[in-house]
């Protein structure tokens, strides 16, 4: 063995675990320059989307294509659970509103309530007449002789007699109005109406209008038309048609006699055949309907 | 005096001025708001010819395309007719020879009076080039802004009306 392979031999020998320890360290380093390098491409993608998200929030469009489905979602759970969420709230808040602006609320709704109250009170009303009617009729006493006596030369029932006073019924206009034309024909007023010839004008078109829109529907007429406290019964005859303004509660008798009574006017006192509305027929049609009326008021002990 | 009443419709499309012409007949005014008409609303106005009042009931029915569209009871009982139309709008006036057909079946007896409303939008050449290209020539060029010519048709008609009656 000479000199230089023994030197080799004691290098390699001292070396070895110095050696060993570079190649570890190198190889180290090539996984950290490899997780650098994967980083880099991460942090690039991540560049990218955020390029993206900025430009998508930018864009008005394209940023409302992506939050829309997300409150879509919420306003569909809101929409189901709104009661769950919130129910507590919304019941606290209107109890603490009804109860600290009790005149603001009854003024607000008063209009809709007053009015469903009142159509539901003048319905039980007709029907607890009705009712009222259909037992007197079937009913004898002698406490009632004497009404039955006063209310059969008055041409009413007792029952009727016995209540109108409290009903307080009143026509307070009748229209007596050309049926294809509008045209008044004639007029009864209690209280003076401004324009009667706009009001057979407008009553024409409404029933004109209902006629229309049902014609395939059904076949019929309007009969009735509601206002507040005012009703509006309609009477068809061939050429023309009445209407007659009443208010007041009243029952199908009532209703019954009030028909019965203009068809005897209407056949006295309004001609078959109208060519011409003109002031001549107004004035005697309306002087002859005035009399009508009042005669019926009589009779009916209005 | 007699007096005698007389329903009137104002017919034509939608917007050619038709409530307005009867606002400067009935009540001299230009509404300048434009509200559309909806269903029909009713005006009246007496007119004085031969010795005779015409109480002037007047339908003013809202516009449609076609007068075909025009709810048929509209039209019963009417003793004239005023047919609009727009000088400015082509669209309206189109139809008019067809829709002028279908009232004179509806209302055969009823006088028609045609009338091209909104003179005040044109100048004269414009004016002259509209009426070349006219189905049918109106009997009066209106202008219910200006007033112009407003009163003349209602008389017309008037008029037409109290011959029919005699």
């Amino acid at each position: 063995m000479n000199e230089k392979s023994l030197f080799e031999q004691l290098q390699t020998i001292l070396l070895q675990e110095e050696r060993k320890s570079r190649l570890e360290i190198n190889k180290k380093v090539q996984d950290i320059k490899e997780e650098v390098t994967d980083l880099k491409d991460e942090v690039e993608v991540i560049k990218e989307d955020v390029s993206g998200l900025k430009e998508d929030y930018q864009n008005d469009e394209k940023f409302g294509s992506k939050v829309e489905p997300i409150f879509n979602n919420k306003i569909k759970d809101l929409k189901v659970n709104f009661q769950q969420y919130f129910g507590h709230e919304v019941k606290e808040t209107i109890k603490a509103e009804i109860k600290y602006s009790r005149d603001e609320f009854i003024e607000t709704l008063y209009p809709i309530i007053g009015q469903i109250v009142r159509r539901y009170v003048k319905y039980q009303f007709d029907g607890f007449l009705q009712n009222v009617s259909d037992k007197m009729e079937k009913a004898f006493s002698p406490g009632w002789y004497w009404k039955r006596m006063k209310a059969f030369f008055a041409g009413v029932s007792s029952e009727e007699l016995l209540v109108k006073e409290s009903m307080n019924i009143r026509i307070e206009e009748a229209f007596v109005i050309h049926l294809e034309s509008g045209l008044l024909i004639g007029c009864y007023s209690s209280n003076n109406t401004t324009d009667v010839d706009l009001i057979a004008g407008m009553l024409t078109a409404i029933k004109a209008f209902v006629q229309d829109a049902f014609r395939e529907k059904e076949y019929g007429e309007l009969e009735t038309i509601e206002y507040g406290k005012y009703r509006i019964l309609i009477n068809h005859f061939h050429k023309y048609y009445i209407a007659s303004v009443l208010t007041g509660v009243f029952d199908s008798h009532f209703k019954q006699n009030l028909d019965k009574h203009l068809m005897h006017f209407s056949g006295k006192h309004v001609p078959d055949s109208i060519k011409d509305v003109d002031d001549r027929l107004f004035e005697s049609v309306s002087k002859r309907l005035k009399v009508s009326i009042q005669e019926f008021e009589s009779e009916y002990n209005i | 005096m007699r007096s005698i009443s007389k329903k009137v419709i104002l017919a034509g499309s939608f917007c050619v001025g038709k409530t307005s012409l009867i606002s400067r007949f009935v009540y001299s005014r230009f509404p300048f708001n434009y509200q559309t008409t909806l269903g029909v609303r009713i005006d009246k106005k007496a007119v004085e010819l031969e010795n005779t009042s015409i109480n002037m009931i007047i339908w003013d029915i809202g516009g449609e395309q076609s007068q075909a569209r025009v709810p048929e009871s509209y039209y019963l009982g009417s003793s004239g007719v005023i047919y609009v139309f727009d000088l400015s709008r082509p669209s309206s006036f189109y139809n008019m020879a067809a829709d002028i057909e279908f009232i004179r079946q509806k209302l055969p007896k009823a006088p028609i009076v045609i009338v091209g409303n909104k003179m005040d939008l044109l100048d004269e050449r414009t004016l002259e080039e509209v009426k070349s290209i006219l189905p049918l020539e109106p009997d009066f060029y209106t202008s219910a802004k200006a007033g112009a010519n407003v009163e003349n048709v209602f008389l017309k008609l008037a008029q037409a009306m109290i011959n029919v009656s005699k």
